[in-house]
């Protein structure tokens, strides 16, 4: 009984399918109510960053009102024009300071990617003991806060040597959890492991099967860890940890010239959109690997 | 179930420990793979943690060596410091009512997104991800409720004549809390809302048609037993996510509200560590205050996680 | 992930950075400083602030002043005025012989007239005919404070026009070159080839110039009318001593045109030669100590000794910048002798890359003469790369100049036809403001969106006058637009103001509906004013060639270009920052090199990275490695035993945090060094001291042993910036509404009822989340003024339980619970826009009201906060003005510090005169005058453009300045005095037990702080 009428429905399904019907259980009223609400709530929540965008283009007088008006009324570029000024007469050429931001950038991304890929592969696909413990300490680590534990971490950096070099700021990004857990989450949900099995039959050894098989299997999952990491080191000031003017990445050299008193506003309105464009930017282009990464993210245990 | 005598249970431990050591044998190089990446991950993560934990039980004034003192950090904490326990009050009274809204906002955001066409979608995501990764643009919350009269929510207020002299947002204990909680929560949509925007598009439509075949009639329904139950992975990822921030609220307070808030009306456990920490070099105090918040994280969220596997039951 | 908002942070902290100190029985008279203040009596009853009946009358301008005495002809005499015609002087005023001042050609007179900066002196004369006339003024510059001459001139007693207000005089600077083995000129370099830039010394001179337009409004010499007999003419001092030679009444004469100009010089040949390059880092001599050469590393085409920048040494290569743009700055330059005499084309490389759209014009003179017309006012436009000008006539067709050798080439800043459309708009404005007056005395300054005004009816006159100002405005836009060619971002700014306005005159009840917005556009139109008067312009050098012969490319090519850049990039890797200026090698082992933390902006970092290469490096041989860091990581990297050795710019708080737990450096280690003798910055430890007023050295005072006792304190830092509160108020808003400016508090509430009657308002600052410390300076402020205090002597508790406490407690909250003073306001628009005529604030508002609030220009001024009636030792009546003095600081980082002594020497050199004045100077040439610099070395201080008036109010002020002591657990005063007055205020909870209860919280902290470091504790009586 149940097969027939399913023949039945699926012929009216079918007819469904051409116009546009997004699917059995929505009434046209509640789609348009849905629209109009999201873009009433979008609205709202993108007023912030409208205030920051409009700001970067006011000039010195309108930033100085108060209440401050949200939309500017005569824009102008003077304020990123006094940044290219001010940074044209320092003796360390801007030209240093994005090297370094670029510098850290890519050395960190590009570690994160092979170590954090590589334990996330032995952690998902081979079984070892104390595999769980591991599993369960890189979760908890997820709800952990660096606010917390600043000065410990400080010390044991110092210890280490590596404050006031470029290392401070890269190393301690390479082992960060949430790539590993999503490389992780990722790889369980897309790669087989009788594809594994048949490579090791075949007397591959690991690292090549890591290399030729997983690697480009998990490349959606890869292309977020790089997307999310070229974010946070964009952004990374590293303003207690890195003293030397000519090791300083562009955020912190930039942020030092809001530092500069009243004068300096207009510089500090455009500074903050040019630290909020980026990575926009790259979440806009990234979207849609970084939400099939983020599908396979749920957890399993 | 037979009990098991001695002799027995002895020749099981032993050959657990032979299958142990032959597991070892032959996975001896995922140790190797492991290393580099678990050293790191250990130094700078575990050991800061644990470091935390060990200083939790001295006096250490930051600038001088730490001297152990057994468990006084935490018996004053626990018994005489009742700033401690407003602390806890604000945190868990953010935590209590961010935590579910911004996670619901989660949940139906995703779920209403996903109705829209990919173009829309891609765009509206886009702006309700943005505050997350706005960094500082929610001061512009403390011009809004700015306590001067020309104020934004003020100077709207005093036109429609509802008040005739400005209300201190800002600094009056009684509506603190609540300008605080509109903040985290503009915030909230983050990583886990991400995760359900992609968790809803896994769900292949054939199981919406299924349902329609079996008499599933309306939205809500829909919802409860086809949508949530197969996100289940995501919700839980999701509600880490919410837990973690609601508990790590303390930029935006000291930022909006200073630091310390007008009697402690809206001190987080944070801002109390960063009190402790900063201000008055009682390192050894704080880290006792960061050890119980940790703990406390790892407690709720394992409560959620199990209120979480019920949901489609 | 961190989220960064370490943006938002920097500007925070920067603002707030002058934290609380809490005061106790002032431990500061252990040290034997000097008597407080050097320069200013301490004299009680006589106070140059204002108080009582304010009058304001409004002077006539300079284009009234012409039409009134259109009919005057212009004189024919020529009356020199001597110094034997001085009628009525000041006591500082004394005639000298002529001999007792170099005297150089043409300035040698028998007598002449000493006035000191205070000094106001009249001089006498007869005139045949009534006449127009310019004056011409000869006098010699004597040993000042280094800054312009700056006199008021009066004409038979009364003051003829505003313009005349500040009759600017300027001084001579010439750079200390150093002689080069080829003879040329050239500049002290260090061992690495980098050239150091030459410090300004001042050559006093006799110099001749006539009174000129100080804002630079009008380009010719200012005219006056002396009538028939006798008429008088007095200098009364502004700023800085003067010689007078003599005075010249000289007829009106007008420059002559290029085609005289020729004429004159009929006979003189083309010159025919290649092209000569005068570089313009060796100028002959400039008007202003800030004019001096400085080193542009942005490009490869600065001519650098002839040749391209090199990317791997800094040299000085070029003159000007943003310092050279204010009114009367001039430098010159001497031809070579290997110049044949003739006539040039004389070309400029310049470069103007700051003012889009606007001109920065200059005007040319030829030994001392402007030549011709066109060389009134060279129109330099904006370039954002190196470009030629030259001078010439409106079509474009260029004027040669005549030279020999020894002739001397000036370029003087104007505004050139700018100043006519800025005289014309800052009148406009004036009249704007008052029509405004009028309209908010009638709709209030918020009027209500839905009532009929009927302001045509009422003030028809007004709206009628919004219609020609309108068009007034649009006539001057229609000139701007004219002279520049083209329109820029700026005129926005009046087109909108013109649109609107021309909407109200038609329609007049539009006035109420878009007051807020007339509101901001006017002050839009100030604000424009006020960047439209500055010039600032870039010379890299000077070519004289053959007439229409092609000259040297001001820019290199795209490969020249790019390869510098990359040179520049590597340069980065290899250029070791600290040791510019120094003149040998240091070898590794021995090295005394200090790390130097600085915490404020890059602006300053690289003034005080400048500053210590050119004078301490140069002058001691010692390297300084100077880091520019964010605030929070001082305390981190002292933990991690990587600290720095001496830290700059920190909060009032940390030296006694540091020293409690033995991280900061006791000073009084250094007590019986007596420094170098001779140098001005080297000075033994108690002239160290004496550079401060001493109540600001409380907060850095610690008792170790915490007895009281003068031996166990120690001295944990010096203070770098200054700031405490006076009581602004606007001249006329108050005359126009007859209310007293009070001297008490008991005045003050008979004039908040005042004030209210008239929708006016009052302001006292209060705490706000970000600046925590606002109501503890007030109520601190109180306190002292009750004659009670933070803390008992010994500062084991708080002393709030006396009477003169809780007095001073409920005074304070009173005035928001009965009066209802606003708990949250933005002083600067409310004060600018009149609404809050009067209101206590920090007195560096005062640069940023000059700066973003011109349109009140002149209407405003600064007194002592209100006093309290106290009677002292010997039974008289005195009010006493006490107010909170809070300093940010500068100190030494013990913890593994190896460099003890060299660190107090650079100490010393941070908080001397001479660089605390240099880089004051400086820091507003770069950042305006919003970010005058409030040092607290007293003499420093007199050196800073803070004019004449409101430093005589300031010292007075600060004579009364009272500081905090910083004790274990200072950082509980703040938030419970805030939580107290909240819970007073918010709650009408009661004053006296919400004191007594938060004392107790505090004394609670204090006794659990001394404990936790070992020092006595109040003993439970």
């Amino acid at each position: 009984m149940a097969s027939a009428t399913k023949t039945v429905d699926l012929k009216k399904l079918k007819a469904s399918k051409k116009k546009f019907n997004p699917g059995p259980a929505r009434s046209r009223g509640g789609i348009i109510a849905n629209f109009l609400f999201l873009c009433l709530v979008g609205a709202i929540m993108f007023i912030p960053m409208l205030y920051v965008f409009c700001n970067a283009f006011k000039p010195m007088d309108e930033l100085f009102l108060f209440p401050p008006k949200l939309f500017f009324r005569n824009p102008t570029l003077a304020n990123f024009k006094s940044i290219s000024t001010l940074m044209s007469s320092s003796w360390v050429p801007f030209s240093r300071y994005i090297f370094n931001t670029v510098f850290v950038t890519v050395v960190a991304t590009f570690f994160h990617i092979i170590l954090a890929s590589l334990a996330a592969y032995v952690l998902e696909k081979r079984d070892f003991p104390g595999k769980n413990f591991i599993s369960r300490v890189i979760v908890l680590s997820l709800m952990f806060t660096p606010a917390v534990t600043y000065i410990p971490n400080y010390i044991i950096q110092s210890k280490l040597g590596m404050i006031d070099t470029y290392w401070v700021m890269i190393i301690p990004y390479v082992g960060g959890s949430m790539g590993l857990y999503l490389m992780k989450q990722f790889m369980a949900s897309s790669i087989p492991n009788v594809l594994l099995e048949a490579a090791r039959i075949d007397g591959a050894s690991e690292l090549r099967i890591f290399t030729q098989i997983v690697m480009p299997l998990v490349k959606p999952a890869w292309l977020t860890m790089l997307m999310t990491s070229v974010q946070a080191m964009w952004g990374i000031s590293a303003s207690t940890v890195v003293f030397t003017e000519a090791k300083k990445p562009l955020q912190y050299a930039l942020s030092q010239i809001a530092a500069g008193g009243i004068a300096r506003t207009g510089s500090a309105a455009a500074i903050s959109l040019i630290m909020i464009v980026p990575p926009l930017l790259i979440f806009i282009l990234a979207q849609t690997q970084i939400l099939d990464t983020m599908a396979s993210s749920g957890m399993k245990d | 179930m037979a009990t098991l005598s001695s002799a027995d249970k002895k020749a099981i431990r032993a050959t657990d420990r032979k299958l142990l050591k032959k597991k070892f044998q032959n996975n001896w190089d995922c140790y190797l793979y492991m290393l580099p990446y678990g050293l790191i991950f250990f130094l700078f993560t575990v050991l800061p943690v644990l470091a935390s934990i060990v200083l939790s039980f001295t006096y250490y004034n930051v600038l001088e060596a730490p001297t152990f003192i057994g468990l006084d950090n935490y018996r004053t904490l626990l018994a005489s410091d009742d700033i401690f326990i407003t602390a806890v009050k604000n945190t868990l009274e953010i935590a209590v009512i961010t935590g579910p809204v911004g996670y619901i906002m989660c949940v139906m955001f995703s779920w209403l997104i996903n109705e829209l066409g990919p173009k829309t979608r891609a765009i509206m995501v886009t702006i309700l991800y943005a505050p997350s990764i706005s960094g500082a643009a929610y001061t512009i919350f403390g011009i809004m409720f700015s306590g001067d009269s020309y104020g934004w929510v003020n100077g709207t207020l005093i036109n429609l004549g509802l008040i005739n002299e400005p209300i201190q947002f800002m600094t009056d204990t009684d509506y603190m809390i609540w300008i605080c909680m509109l903040v985290v929560i503009w915030m909230s949509l983050g990583t886990g809302f991400l995760s359900n925007v992609a968790g809803f598009r896994t769900i292949d439509r054939s199981q919406y048609e299924a349902g329609y075949v079996e008499g599933i009639r309306n939205r809500w329904q829909e919802l409860w037993f086809i949508t949530l139950p197969s996100m289940l992975p995501q919700l839980m990822f999701a509600a880490v996510m919410s837990i973690t921030q609601s508990f790590s609220v303390g930029a935006v307070t000291t930022i909006l509200f200073g630091n310390p808030s007008t009697d402690y009306a809206v001190h987080t456990i944070l801002n109390h560590i960063e009190d402790y920490g900063n201000v008055r070099f009682e390192m050894g105090y704080a880290c006792a205050i960061a050890t119980v918040l940790f703990a406390l994280m790892v407690a709720s969220n394992e409560i959620i996680q199990r209120a979480l596997r019920k949901v489609g039951q | 992930m961190k989220r960064v908002f370490s943006i938002l942070m920097a500007v925070l902290i920067s603002a707030t950075c002058l934290g609380v100190a809490v005061s106790a029985e002032n431990a500061a008279d252990l040290v034997n400083a000097k008597a407080a203040l050097d320069g200013v009596a301490k004299n009680k009853a006589n106070t140059s602030a204002v108080y009582g009946k304010v009058t304001y009358n409004e002077i006539a301008t300079y284009d009234q002043y012409l039409e009134a005495n259109s009919k005057i002809a212009n004189g024919k005499e020529n009356v020199t005025v001597l110094a034997d015609k001085v009628t009525k002087k000041t006591e500082g005023v004394k005639i000298e012989k002529g001999s007792k001042y170099k005297s150089n050609a043409g300035f040698n007179f028998k007598q002449v007239v000493y006035t000191d900066e205070t000094d106001n002196v009249t001089f006498k004369f007869n005139m045949k005919k009534d006449g127009k006339y310019n004056i011409k003024v000869k006098y010699f510059t004597v040993k000042g404070k280094d800054i312009n001459i700056v006199r008021d001139l009066k004409i038979n007693g009364e003051t003829p026009y505003t313009n005349v207000a500040q009759c600017t005089f300027t001084r001579n600077f010439v750079d200390n070159f150093v002689k080069k083995s080829d003879g040329k000129l050239g500049f002290h370099q260090d061992y690495l080839g980098n050239d150091i830039r030459p410090d300004q010394k001042e050559v006093f001179i006799w110099k001749e110039s006539y009174i000129n337009d100080y804002l630079g409004y009008n380009n010719d010499p200012l005219q006056f009318c002396f009538k028939k007999g006798e008429n008088t003419l007095t200098f009364e001092a502004v700023k800085e001593p003067m010689v007078i030679g003599s005075i010249e009444i000289v007829p009106i004469k007008s420059v002559d045109s290029y085609e005289t100009y020729l004429s004159k010089h009929k006979d003189a040949k083309k010159y025919s030669g290649d092209e000569k390059i005068m570089e313009a880092e060796f100028a002959t001599d400039k008007t202003d100590k800030t004019l001096y050469p400085s080193a542009d590393v942005s490009t490869a085409s600065t001519s650098t000794y002839g040749k391209n920048t090199s990317a791997y040494t800094q040299s000085v290569n070029m003159t000007g910048g943003t310092n050279w743009q204010y009114m009367q700055q001039a430098i010159s330059w001497t031809v070579a002798d290997d110049v044949k005499p003739g006539f040039y084309s004389l070309n400029f490389k310049y470069r103007q890359n700051v003012n889009d759209g606007m001109r920065s014009p200059r005007r040319l003179y030829i030994n001392n003469e402007t030549p011709f017309k066109e060389a009134k006012a060279l129109e330099f436009n904006y370039t954002a790369d190196w470009a030629m000008y030259c001078p010439q006539k409106a079509n474009g067709e260029e004027c040669l100049v005549y030279l020999e050798p020894g002739y001397v080439i000036t370029l003087e800043t104007t505004l050139s036809k700018m100043g006519k459309f800025l005289q014309i708009a800052n009148e406009t404005l004036n009249e704007i403001n008052e029509i405004y007056r009028q309209i908010i005395k009638i709709t209030g300054t918020e009027p209500d969106q839905n009532r009929d005004y009927q302001l045509d009816e009422l003030i028809p006159d007004e709206v009628k006058g919004l219609g020609k100002c309108a068009k007034v405005l649009q006539s001057i836009v229609d000139g701007i637009e004219k002279y520049t060619g083209e329109s820029s971002s700026g005129l926005s700014t009046l087109n909108t103001l013109i649109r609107q306005m021309t909407k109200m005159t038609n329609d007049s009840d539009k006035i109420g509906k878009e007051l807020s917005y007339f509101k901001t556009n006017v002050s839009s139109l100030g604000t424009w004013i006020n960047s439209a008067s500055y010039v600032p312009l870039q010379i890299d050098y000077i070519s004289l060639s053959a007439p229409n012969s092609d000259i040297k490319e001001p820019e290199v090519g795209f490969f020249e270009s790019l390869g510098y850049s990359v040179n520049r990039f590597i340069s980065s890797f290899t250029v070791d920052y600290n040791a510019i200026g120094n003149d040998k090698a240091v070898d590794e082992n021995d090295d005394e090199t200090i790390t130097v933390w600085l915490a404020t902006g890059r602006d300053q970092f690289q003034i005080v990275r400048q500053l210590i290469n050119n004078t301490y490096t140069a002058q001691t041989g010692y390297q300084v490695n100077l880091e520019l860091v964010n605030v929070g990581a001082v305390l981190s990297a002292v933990v991690a035993g990587i600290g720095p050795d001496v830290v700059l710019d920190q909060a009032t708080t940390e030296p006694v945090n540091f020293a409690l737990r033995h991280a900061a450096q006791d000073l009084k280690k250094f007590k019986d060094d007596k420094g170098t003798a001779g140098s001005d910055w080297d000075q033994s430890f108690d002239e160290v001291l004496n550079r401060f007023y001493s109540e600001t050295l409380t907060p850095f005072y610690f008792d170790s042993v915490g007895e009281g006792k003068e031996e166990d304190t120690g001295l944990y830092a010096l203070p770098e910036k200054q700031d405490f509160q006076v009581m602004f108020y606007r001249t006329d808003v108050l005359a126009a509404e007859g209310i007293d400016i009070p001297k008490t508090w008991g005045e003050l509430v008979t004039t908040i009822t005042a004030l209210n009657k008239k929708n006016l308002e009052f302001g006292m600052p209060v705490s706000t989340s970000l600046v925590a410390n606002n109501g503890t300076n007030v109520f601190y402020s109180m306190l002292r003024q009750m004659g009670g205090d933070m803390f008992v002597s010994d500062k084991k508790s708080t002393d709030l339980q006396t009477d003169a406490a809780i007095k001073a407690f409920k005074l304070w909250t009173n005035y928001y619970v009965n009066y209802d003073l606003p708990l949250s306001y933005d002083f600067k628009t409310r004060f600018r826009t009149g609404e809050m005529p009067l209101a206590i604030d920090s007195f560096t508002i005062y640069n940023t009201l000059a700066v973003s609030a011109p349109e009140i220009n002149g209407r405003w001024g600064y007194t002592l906060v209100p006093g309290n009636e106290r009677t002292d030792s010997n039974g008289n009546k005195y009010i006493d003005h006490s107010t909170t003095v809070f300093n940010n600081c500068a100190l030494i980082i013990s913890s593994n510090n190896t460099n003890l002594d060299l660190s107090w020497k650079f100490l010393k050199w941070w908080t001397s005169t001479p660089t605390q004045a240099s880089f004051g100077n400086q820091i507003e040439s770069v950042l305006g005058a919003s970010a005058r610099y409030n040092t607290a070395n007293l003499n420093a201080f007199e050196q800073l453009p803070w004019a004449a008036k409101e430093k005589n109010v300031l010292n007075d002020q600060l004579s009364w300045g009272k500081a905090l002591p910083q004790i274990a657990g200072s950082y509980f005063i703040d938030r419970h005095i805030n939580n107290a007055f909240r819970r007073v205020v918010y709650k009408d909870k009661d004053a006296k037990d919400t004191l007594y209860d938060y004392a107790q919280t505090i004394n609670a902290e204090i006794t659990k702080k001394r404990q936790e470091f070992g020092l006595p504790v109040l003993k439970e009586e």
